[in-house]
């Protein structure tokens, strides 16, 4: 009985918390695997939370590789930073290039991070209320990047919200958009003319955007700079295999350990407590306000317009790409089968892809 | 192109004046709120400070934080729009300058 009790006497470390965790691990990899909700992170998340829920968890604790990894990576924020990198030379800025004036959705799209804001403050100190509301920024490294560097004790849950909000973008949208516009608003056409952009201006804009928000938001270098950097990388012609490098290998490699490192931050005991919940609530409440700030501010132009914009355009500005161009895109030909506002939209869901970057480095200014 | 300017200064000045006259409203309260994790911390005993310390910084409603968060809200949203100003205007100044000229 001795001998028994000490080859397994660690299952008797096991809590209904730990279940809990496993359950929700569980469910996580099936939202993965099944539904293929942003699986590159779900499943890794999942099976993390697995990981560091198993009592005496060998993964965790002084010198376990996954606090190890947290250290080496999360801690100070190098992973995100480095994936932004490759989300960088992912994006093409070319739609939104040929017509500058779609950054004002990107812009108006941020407006759930604020209220955000507001709200977790009734229920948060500030700093945790400002990494809560960078759950509205709709960006992955950005919220892991804010929320490590104002110190927030929610990580872990505003990570999973962040990823798993970004993953229910087709779902969360299109009621908010419906309840905003008309089906008049919602099929008028907005004809695309094709621009060109030069490669001056291709290279020069990741140079100058750098340049112009770190002088305004200092904390936001680091976020602008690396996003830029990967762009630049793309956009400059003479470093083909270093983008496709970045784009591929770099980008999948520190998502493995990005997805799996989080998880050192789900622990049961962390985890399991109403602030989840209500983080959850609030992250919810971020996408909505995000949705609905987009929107609302196309329908505050069109007042001005004589050549009116199709509002569901603002939705895209949130900074989930391309899933929210891809939204607003499938919205408008389902009213109008010959309304094609897809390039509009990736603008200004590429758009929001710096707008948020934006926000996390005032969030960062006002809070760090 | 000339709408979408006049719109867009009309917002940044909404935006202006509401931040400030939050923030000159807040400059004339004295600050009254409590620090609940201080508190927390020195009446909790010691098998209590392990259970209490993850909710620490969950201090239940209140809505001192709210009220100042206003503001950030304003200077936020106001912070973003000039940003997205300035580089909307270098762009076209870039796209104007680097165009091929027909």
């Amino acid at each position: 009985m001795d001998a028994l009790l000490e080859l397994f006497g660690n299952v008797l470390e096991l809590d209904w918390k730990m279940v809990v965790m496993w359950i929700i691990g569980g469910i996580l990899i099936y939202l993965a695997i099944k539904k293929d909700m942003e699986p590159t992170l779900l499943l890794p998340i999942g099976f993390g939370a697995i990981l560091v829920n198993l009592p005496l968890s060998g993964a965790v604790g002084e010198h376990g590789p996954l606090t190890t990894l947290y250290n080496a990576g999360i801690a100070n924020e190098l992973f995100p930073l480095i994936l932004f990198i490759g989300i960088g030379a992912m994006i093409d800025f070319g739609p939104l290039l040929s017509n500058p004036k779609l950054m004002l959705f990107g812009a108006a799209a941020q407006f759930g991070i604020f209220f955000t804001l507001c709200m977790a403050s009734l229920f948060f100190i500030d700093k945790d209320a400002a990494s809560i509301a960078i759950i509205g920024a709709a960006d992955g490294p950005t919220s892991i990047v804010v929320a490590q560097a104002l110190d927030s004790n929610y990580i872990g849950a505003i990570m999973v919200a962040a990823y798993s909000y970004m993953a229910l973008v087709p779902i969360i949208q299109p009621p908010v958009i419906k309840m905003l516009t008309t089906k008049k608003e919602r099929m008028i056409r907005m004809p695309y003319v094709q621009r060109e952009v030069s490669k001056t201006t291709k290279i020069l804009f990741p140079i100058i955007l750098t340049v112009i928000a770190g002088l305004v938001a200092p904390d936001s270098v680091a976020l602008i700079g690396f996003l830029m950097f990967g762009n630049l990388i793309r956009e400059c012609g003479v470093l083909d295999s270093l983008s496709e490098t970045a784009q591929k290998v770099l980008a999948n490699l520190v998502t493995i350990f990005l997805g799996i490192t989080i998880a050192a931050q789900m622990q049961a005991d962390k985890f399991l407590s109403p602030a989840t919940l209500l983080i959850m609530g609030l992250g919810l409440v971020a996408f909505i306000f995000d949705t609905a700030g987009g929107v609302l501010f196309a329908k505050f132009l069109n007042l001005f317009l004589k050549t009116k914009m199709n509002p569901m355009i603002g939705a895209a500005g949130i900074s989930a790409f391309p899933m929210a161009g891809r939204v607003v895109h499938k919205m408008a030909l389902k009213e109008d089968p010959q309304n094609f506002l897809l390039m509009q939209a990736t603008g200004v869901n590429v758009s929001g892809q710096i707008a948020s970057v934006i926000a996390g480095g005032m969030i960062l200014n006002f809070f760090g | 192109m000339k709408k979408i300017l006049v719109a867009l200064l009309t917002i940044v000045a909404l935006l202006s004046v509401f931040a400030f006259s939050v923030s000159a409203e807040e400059s004339s309260v004295p600050e009254t709120s409590v620090d609940v994790s201080d508190d927390a911390s020195v009446e909790a005993s010691a098998e209590e400070k392990d259970d209490m310390d993850v909710d620490l910084d969950f201090k239940g409603f209140g809505s001192d934080g709210f009220l100042r968060n206003i503001k950030y809200m304003g200077l936020g949203m106001l912070g973003i729009f000039v940003v997205v100003g300035v580089v909307m205007v270098v762009t076209n100044v870039l796209n104007a300058v680097t165009s091929k000229k027909k």
